[in-house]
């Protein structure tokens, strides 16, 4: 009989050691940063946690969320499935107060965010998967465009900022171009545009005529499009010769150094930034906002893996951003339990007050006033499906001048109709 | 009818570029029998040289003479140097076409050192314009094509009317038989190698100037197009690769009218099949044959 109290002590002893391992922290709530820190998409990981460390710091330094502290977890998924899948797994068994996870996984989300959604953990994304412009997730939220949206930003900025109607859809017919096309098409219907006509065109050929043919034909008043630069500068200088230059709108795929010579050299410079403007994700990298997260960033230390290049990374500052709501979301809560203050990511961007800082935020929610945050990436609203447009600039080539911003309503009207 | 003119127009003048090339290839292919896959880096090679020597300019006549006499000087040298050097050592033509590939990716790989992070471009000028029709052409784009035109002459010219012509086709047609007759193969080799290389450099350069911006891979999808345009007119005839670039320009013109631009290539290639299916030999080869390299 004492053997067996002994031994039946010891057990009790031993469970309660092991129950103690996997309690959580009670003054500490995990973010993981899920993202690859290993392998070829390896700077991935490292661009998010320069967002989530110095907004993590701010929250701390402000006096936490509800008293606790928070913490950026990194967690390697290796950037494909077959690692991501177990990782998530891992993650979720393992880690005591997680309360919710970010990432930047383009290519994962199918397989990585039943699992959290499942497991009631709200999921911060910059991941582009174009399947998820209409997903149903409850507890999926992503701030950064899917890759597709370039294409309806396009259809936006003719729509809302010029008197053109009839567009012509000139993509060359690579990959990286042709994923701009739905979107183009798409928003051109739901925005009455008219896409007059449209050709896929083969990169690297020495002639297009045939193509400027048709496509003058349809009398289009502008041109959108994307191709390499030796494409467009064979294009180009044709659609010259034929007197046939186009107002044109490029896409991010045409904004580089490359393209922009191709082009220079093949109709000039002044033709150039006369007749161009380029859609592309707008990110300010100043103001109040900026200055904040960046004064935070480069008083990271050794957190942060080179600072100072991610000082104007919309991803790193996006990451930011993720991070501020969900602890804006769990004051605006009072809660830090994930099914409680999910609920309230979307609340804190539509509120009557807007602040640009996790410590703005708090000392509005405590004054007992409803939030609208608006951090780095600017506006960030929500559709149905929670997903954020983004907001647009429109730029002058080669001067990269900020001619005219597009808001996420904007193209979100694109998108829906 | 409008967009007729322009297939018809601008598919001589695709044509037009691809078979300065062709002839070149299927000159030296007909000759020496080495299946030269390094073709493509000398055609870059011209375009380099070309702009590096110009300053970028774009004029039109020294750009041909830079780039035949390049072309000729480097396929010349590949000739005597790598092919002759591999030959004596008894190497296939199968390995013959592997040397010429390592060949061409170390000059394409060195033309990517020298070129540095960003595309080379040629100076704007402004181009005269002359209209056939609904159709505007430059002078640059005319003078491609009137080069094809004398280009095609004087292979004709040299083929037909000279000795060393007689001595080529006689090489071309059986080299055993012809050395045995007292042909110099060694002669006939060397101007097979400087005319192919010749012509490969004007093409390269009418690339470079067509295109005005280019990087280290700008010769390999013309290569490619040279190539089928040699094969569907029959490997090793001159006169066949002119219909082959004729057939491959329009055929790629057509698809852009009547499919989708996408297809231009595709079409191309469609044909080769096709042709290939009816002729193994190729439109103007007469029938196939096992080559040996002309040593």
């Amino acid at each position: 009989m004492g053997y067996r109290k002994t031994v039946c002590g010891v057990v009790a002893v031993l469970v309660s050691a092991l129950a103690g391992c996997g309690s959580t922290n009670p003054t500490t709530l995990t973010i993981a940063n899920f993202d690859p820190f290993s392998g070829p998409n390896a700077n991935y990981g490292y661009t998010e946690q320069a967002g989530c460390v110095p907004a993590v710091n701010l929250v701390n330094a402000a006096g936490g969320v509800l008293g606790r502290k928070l913490t950026c977890a990194i967690v390697d998924d290796r950037g494909d499935p077959a690692d991501a899948v177990p990782a998530a797994q891992k993650l979720l068994a393992t880690t005591p107060g997680l309360v919710a996870v970010v990432d930047s996984n383009s290519g994962l989300l199918s397989a990585t965010t039943p699992l959290f959604n499942a497991a009631h953990i709200p999921e911060l994304s910059l991941g582009g998967d174009v399947p998820f412009d209409k997903n149903t997730y409850e507890y999926f939220w992503r701030t950064i465009p899917g890759d597709d949206v370039n294409g309806y930003a396009v259809a936006a900025y003719i729509k809302s900022k010029t008197s053109y109607r009839r567009v012509a859809s000139m993509f060359s017919a690579e990959e990286a171009a042709q994923g701009n096309v739905p979107g183009f098409t798409d928003g051109s219907k739901h925005l009455g545009l008219t896409v007059s006509v449209h050709q896929d065109l083969a990169i690297d050929q020495p002639s297009y005529q045939t193509e400027i043919h048709k496509m003058v034909a349809e009398t289009p008043q502008v041109m959108a499009m994307e191709s390499d630069a030796q494409t467009a500068g064979v294009l180009y200088g044709q659609l010259k010769q034929s007197g046939s230059l186009l107002p044109t709108v490029l896409t991010a795929g045409a904004d580089n150094a490359d393209f922009d010579k191709a082009v220079v050299a093949a109709i000039g410079e002044d033709a150039y930034k006369a007749h161009f403007v380029k859609v592309l994700l707008y990110t300010q990298s100043s103001g109040p906002a900026w200055e904040t997260f960046d004064k935070a960033l480069m008083s990271a230390g050794g957190a942060v893996k080179d600072a100072s290049e991610h000082e104007k990374d919309t991803y790193s500052e996006a990451a930011y951003d993720n991070v501020t709501m969900l602890a804006l979301a769990m004051l605006a809560a009072k809660s830090t339990d994930p099914k409680v203050f999910n609920h309230s990511i979307d609340a804190i961007t539509k509120g009557g007050t807007v602040v640009h800082t996790f410590a703005e935020g708090k000392a509005a929610l405590d004054a007992g006033r409803s939030i609208a945050y608006q951090g780095v990436t600017g506006v960030v609203a929500f559709d149905k499906y929670h997903n954020n447009a983004g907001t647009w600039g429109v730029f002058e080539p080669l001067t990269q001048r900020l001619i005219t911003t597009l808001s996420p309503a904007d193209v979100q009207a694109a998108q829906n109709g | 009818m409008s967009l007729l003119q322009t297939v018809v127009v601008y598919g001589i003048y695709s044509a037009a570029l691809v078979a300065i090339g062709a002839v070149g290839f299927t000159l030296q292919f007909g000759i020496t029998n080495v299946l030269n896959l390094s073709y493509g880096a000398v055609l870059t090679s011209a375009i380099f040289v070309h702009h590096w020597v110009a300053h970028a300019s774009v004029a039109i006549g020294p750009a041909i003479l830079v780039g035949a006499v390049w072309g000729a000087g480097f396929s010349w040298l590949i000739g005597r140097y790598v092919v002759a050097a591999y030959a004596r050592r008894g190497t296939s033509q199968f390995g013959m076409a592997m040397v010429t590939i390592a060949l061409g990716l170390v000059v394409q790989y060195t033309l990517e050192g020298i070129q540095g992070p960003t595309i080379l471009s040629y100076t704007v000028a402004h181009a005269r314009q002359f209209r056939l029709g609904a159709v505007v052409l430059s002078d640059l784009q005319l003078v491609i094509i009137g080069s094809a035109v004398v280009v095609m002459l004087a292979v004709h010219v040299l083929l037909r009317y000279t000795r060393i012509g007689l001595a080529m086709r006689a090489t071309a047609d059986d080299a055993a038989l012809s050395q045995g007759c007292g042909v110099d193969a060694a002669t006939v080799r060397t101007v097979a190698w400087l005319v192919s290389g010749a012509l490969c450099g004007i093409c390269g350069v009418f690339l470079g100037l067509s295109t005005g911006s280019f990087d280290a891979s700008i010769g390999g999808g013309l290569f490619v197009t040279v190539v089928a345009a040699a094969v569907l007119g029959g490997i090793g005839k001159p006169y066949g690769a002119m219909v082959g670039a004729l057939v491959v320009g329009l055929g790629g013109e057509t698809a852009a009218a009547l499919l989708s631009p996408a297809y231009k290539d595709v079409l191309a290639w469609c044909l080769l099949l096709v042709v290939l299916a009816l002729r193994p030999q190729g439109i103007f080869a007469q029938y196939v044959d096992r080559r040996q390299l002309v040593r």
